[in-house]
């Protein structure tokens, strides 16, 4: 039999915490990247560090065409945010 | 990050969301998209749930973004106009995030708070009735798995399959499986139980034995529901094994404009799907949660 906590967590929205991480969650949900864990820097071996180009890949606009990163960058200083719904 | 964005865009600071993978498949109904295109009416859904003037791009289906950043669900990085990292952030972290532009443009002689800005928090979805078929508990210490389409095809994924199962299953090709037929909240559709109920079968290839091989869902009394329809297989087979799933239901929408049949194949792949952590499941009153398994 599984051992399934499931924690109600009334009138909070975790979709946004992927986008807003200043709302504190439950303690399951806190920040993995906190401190000196085992998760603190998680990136992939090969993302790129401070100072490297950013890997030449496409993403698409909302309307589905493709958008380059590097050429979306071009015109000035941009911030990208991962996010999801949930 | 909507106050940094109205402080710091008149500045020149471009602002992008990159839509990914769901991080934690279930919350609040939302479901895997199967397709750019459903991918696409996430992005809709992000922006009529939270209302910001950022500018939505999303991954592709292969998430060649998030595969090349990091495997955390809200990721941020900071590009000079080159396309060079300034900084790059596993989780973000807006109070930092507004240090890193200031340094770059100059501060915000006052910044723009949370309670300025009117914002339109909008509730997820509505669903048919929930509660109506009890939940299977998933496995100890699930977490989902590859599952792929077998093809696209032009009748939607209503109903899209998710498979979870414990590290034994990946490692050693034996154990529980979670099989668990979710309708998808964007399409507006729900179980109706005055059809026949879904139906599935399972094809595994020699020397992987599936337990049961095939069932039928619940059907209850309650004419409609949207509660999700789960099994638990025992799998012995091989790490890395590959399952065709076929299903079949009457997709039926809530506007009550159409109910036809459906049948669809899934392949199922004994390993990890990495592009997503812990499910976490909605009840019937919208609250959520589940602990990491990890």
């Amino acid at each position: 039999m599984s051992t399934i906590r499931v924690l109600f967590v009334s009138g909070t929205l975790l979709a946004w915490s992927a986008l807003n991480a200043q709302r504190p969650g439950p303690d399951e949900f806190v920040d993995p990247s906190v401190g000196d864990g085992p998760r603190a820097h998680e990136f992939w071996p090969a993302a790129p560090e401070v100072g490297d180009l950013f890997p030449d890949v496409n993403v698409v606009d909302d309307l589905g065409n493709p958008v380059n990163i590097r050429e979306l960058a071009a015109e000035n200083y941009s911030v990208l945010v991962l996010g999801c719904l949930t | 990050m909507e106050t940094i964005y109205q402080d710091f865009a008149p500045k020149g600071i471009q602002f992008f969301y990159v839509y990914k993978p769901l991080a934690h498949p279930e919350l609040h109904n939302y479901v895997r998209p199967v397709s750019l295109d459903e991918r696409l009416m996430h992005v809709t859904e992000a922006k009529r749930r939270l209302g910001s003037g950022i500018t939505w791009l999303a991954d592709t289906m292969a998430n060649d973004f998030h595969k090349a950043l990091v495997q955390f669900p809200n990721a941020e990085v900071i590009l000079d106009p080159e396309g060079r990292v300034v900084m790059r952030r596993p989780w973000s972290r807006p109070a930092q995030l507004r240090e890193d532009l200031a340094a770059i443009v100059g501060p915000v002689e006052s910044p723009t708070t949370i309670a300025d800005l009117d914002l339109p928090e909008q509730p997820p979805l509505p669903t048919a009735q929930k509660g109506v078929v009890p939940r299977v508990p998933l496995p100890e210490g699930a977490l989902p798995m590859l599952v792929e389409v077998v093809e696209q095809t032009s009748t939607p994924y209503y109903v899209k399959l998710r498979a979870e199962g414990a590290p034994e299953l990946w490692d050693t090709g034996k154990g529980e499986m979670y099989l668990g037929f979710h309708l998808d909240p964007l399409y507006r559709v729900h179980w109706n139980n005055e059809v026949d109920p879904v139906e599935w079968r399972i094809s595994a290839p020699d020397g992987v034995v599936v337990t049961p091989s095939q069932g039928i869902g619940a059907d209850p009394d309650a004419p409609a529901d949207a509660d999700p329809r789960e099994f638990i297989v025992e799998v012995d087979g091989t790490p890395g094994a590959v399952v065709d799933v076929q299903v079949q239901y009457f997709a039926c929408d809530d506007a009550l404009t159409f109910c036809i049949p459906v049948r669809q194949n899934y392949q199922v792949t004994l390993v990890r799907d990495t592009s997503h952590s812990w499910t976490i499941r909605t009840d019937a009153d919208g609250n959520w949660g589940r602990p990491s398994p990890q």
